[in-house]
């Protein structure tokens, strides 16, 4: 089966100099048999260690079961979710109680901005912030607020922080849904600048 | 092509070998050069493991910068030029042709000499990357490549040129070694160094640059000497190409991503693919040594003389980094072994062990042949085989023993930290400066030999052009003293 060597004339007019040459034989069928079994283990192997490919299984975990088992994880609970968000984004300045701070964040629980009919200028605020002098409960208010709409970037979180702070702290207005979130969303993606006082109070209260 | 067309006289031979006398000549003392320089670098870093005040005032060489301007200086500087002179040397022995275009080749070499030298100082002046492989300042990779483009074009031209037509296998894969390298250098600088993504991303393109580096690039110019040294310095012919052919195909797929081992902060499926691929490149490894020990079984060493020693270590040191990667890849083992020093053994291993000894043995070999000089002191190159040898082999044992058993001891809760540290670290570690510190002599013997060579080579040019002016000059004086001869006699 063995070809001859190649370059035999030169190994005699070099024979220090001979270059080597090469049996060409057919590969012997053992080792596709291993090549095929190592195949297999390899997809064995990845069944059981790779996670099933989700890229938020990290380290010791093995599965997105055991990831997402030990997530705080989001509730289908509209209060419950909003819950979270505003733990996460809104509470370090208006504060678990919703009042706010004195002098500094002006408050949710119960305020004129918040316990109306419809949810369009929260959402907007929440969207792109609100700057400038602003009165609540008759009490006027000089501060910045920065727009989170990047921060919260699902429909369902936003509705439900807005449903959250509408209906808790004594609140009681009306809930807003993921399509109205989506609905002032979209109207607003081009604005990319703090809403004033005077802009907001020209607009309805309710999402059209 | 026909086989008796191809043949060479001695005399076209001795035209092709001075073609690369001068640029591989260069290549090979200016790599040698840089292992010193890197081995130098390597002995500091390994000291201040054991001995953290040593040189402790200075900022140019504390251990941060130490570690990688050593990996940078051996890897560009040492392993790649030593593969460019190797693959040269190949290319111009089984394809018969001269050497294009020495002059670029030459301007190249400068080059890229110029970028180590710029990439090792900003790295010491603090202005390294972190990125393990590519530490060197982003306006480096630019000259590499500009320098590659030169080298590695004459090398493919010239390997265009050939007049053997028929490829032998280690041809594949100094082929495939030319065109894998300016895509990951470029993919890799500019992916991480001038433009770097973001997050995660970064490690696992460092881990495909490292993995393509090392197990493409050098380990294919590695395999392209084994294949092509052992057959010949024992006057035999490959076992089966196709067999190579085989090892070939699963490096060049798997090869890429075999560097990403599980236990990084990275998606599991990542170290775990990376650890499936590493066996498949094992697997090809053990291939490839088949082929090897049934094309040279039954040869004693001797017959080889010191070349074969050398290239023989290279051969049983790439198989068992690679069997040990495959091995360090598990999941279960890894564990073990994240932050210790048994993956720089790895990598000392495979760089070192395979890939330099194997260049080192190719030095050996051709130099002599390409220059017509033999080495003034023989001995001198049986006791830098042994040095290195001893000395890689110790570096190797204690980084991949110290770092099993400190990996060992630092996940048992029951073993007090300092026990780790006192046992599984502080011996292991002094008994690699002692390894480090025989390289070390081993580069500047190896240093002192290339460089004398250099200079004969050199000296014996320029008497050789001398005496041929004298002759020409003499047979002129003898043509017009004969006449005054004759007319004397007349």
């Amino acid at each position: 089966m063995s070809a001859k060597p190649k370059k035999t004339v030169h190994k005699k007019k070099h024979a220090d100099e001979r270059e080597p040459g090469v049996h060409q034989e057919p590969v012997p069928v053992l080792l596709f048999v291993i090549l095929l079994l190592l195949a297999f283990w390899g997809m064995m192997y990845l069944h059981t260690n790779a996670g099933g490919f989700n890229r938020y299984v990290y380290g010791p975990f093995e599965s997105y079961a055991m990831v997402s088992d030990v997530q705080p994880g989001s509730s289908d609970d509209p209060m419950k979710r909003g819950a979270d968000v505003y733990k996460s984004i809104c509470l370090p300045c208006h504060q678990s109680s919703g009042l706010g701070a004195p002098g500094q964040f002006p408050p949710l629980a119960g305020s004129d901005w918040v316990n109306v009919e419809g949810p369009n200028r929260m959402l907007r605020i929440v969207i792109n912030g609100l700057s400038g002098p602003v009165e609540v409960n008759g009490q006027s208010w000089s501060g910045a607020m920065p727009g989170f709409g990047d921060l919260i970037a699902s429909d369902e979180d936003l509705a439900a922080v807005i449903t959250y702070v509408r209906n808790s702290w004594g609140n009681e207005a009306s809930v807003c849904t993921p399509e109205e979130a989506a609905l002032v969303r979209s109207e607003s993606a081009d604005r990319g600048r703090p809403w004033s006082s005077p802009e907001l109070l020209n607009l309805s209260v309710e999402v059209q | 092509m026909d086989v008796t067309q191809s043949s060479k006289s001695p005399s076209d031979w001795t035209e092709i070998d001075s073609s690369y006398r001068f640029p591989t000549l260069f290549l090979a003392s200016k790599a040698v050069a840089w292992l010193l320089l890197g081995s130098i670098f390597s002995l500091i870093a390994s000291i201040k493991m054991h001995s953290p005040s040593f040189l402790a005032s200075c900022p140019w060489v504390t251990y941060g910068v130490m570690i990688p301007a050593a990996l940078n200086a051996v890897v560009y500087g040492f392993a790649l030029q030593g593969a460019f002179a190797a693959l040269l040397w190949i290319t111009m022995r089984l394809g018969q042709v001269k050497l294009v275009g020495p002059g670029y080749l030459f301007i190249g070499s400068a080059l890229w000499n110029i970028g180590v030298l710029l990439g090792v100082i900003g790295i010491m002046a603090g202005h390294g990357s972190g990125h393990t492989y590519l530490e060197m300042p982003g306006f480096v990779s630019p000259i590499l490549f500009a320098a590659y483009t030169l080298i590695g074009g004459i090398a493919l031209v010239t390997f265009h040129k050939r007049q053997v037509r028929e490829l032998y296998p280690s041809q594949w894969f100094i082929f495939a070694a030319l065109y894998w390298f300016p895509w990951i250098l470029t993919a890799g600088s500019y992916l991480l160094v001038m433009s770097p993504v973001r997050g995660v991303t970064q490690m696992i393109i460092g881990g495909w640059y490292a993995s393509g580096l090392n197990v493409i690039v050098l380990g294919f110019v590695g395999i392209a000497i084994i294949q092509y040294m052992l057959p010949k310095l024992t006057k035999r012919d490959l076992h089966n190409g196709y067999l190579s052919l085989f090892s070939f195909w699963i490096i060049m797929l798997f090869g890429g991503f075999t560097g990403l081992l599980p236990g990084q902060s990275l998606p599991s499926w990542v170290g775990s693919l990376s650890a499936v691929c590493s066996v498949f490149v094992a697997f090809a490894w053990l291939v490839l040594a088949y082929n090897i020990y049934r094309t040279i079984g039954g040869v004693s060493g001797k017959s080889g003389g010191l070349s074969y020693k050398f290239i023989y270590f290279s051969a049983a040191a790439g198989l068992l980094s690679a069997v040990l990667t495959a091995w360090a890849s598990r999941a279960s083992v890894a564990d073990v072994i994240q932050f210790t020093l048994f993956l720089p053994g790895l990598k000392w291993l495979h760089l070192y062990g395979f890939v330099g000894m194997g260049l080192l043995g190719c030095i050996h070999y051709f130099l002599p042949k390409i220059t017509g000089i033999e080495w003034s002191r023989p001995a001198q190159w049986t006791a830098i085989f042994w040095t290195y040898a001893i000395g890689t082999s110790l570096v190797g044992i204690a980084f991949l023993v110290g770092g099993w058993k400190h990996g060992k001891g630092l996940i048992d809760p029951e073993t007090p930290f300092m026990d780790v540290v006192r046992e599984g670290i502080a011996p292991f570690v002094r008994m690699s400066t002692v390894g480090e510190l025989l390289v070390f002599v081993a580069a500047a013997l190896l240093c002192w030999n290339v460089t004398t060579l250099f200079c004969r080579t050199y000296c014996s040019c320029l008497c050789l052009g001398g005496l041929s002016q004298n002759k020409a000059g003499t047979s002129s004086e003898t043509k017009k003293s004969q006449p005054k001869k004759s007319s004397k006699n007349k």
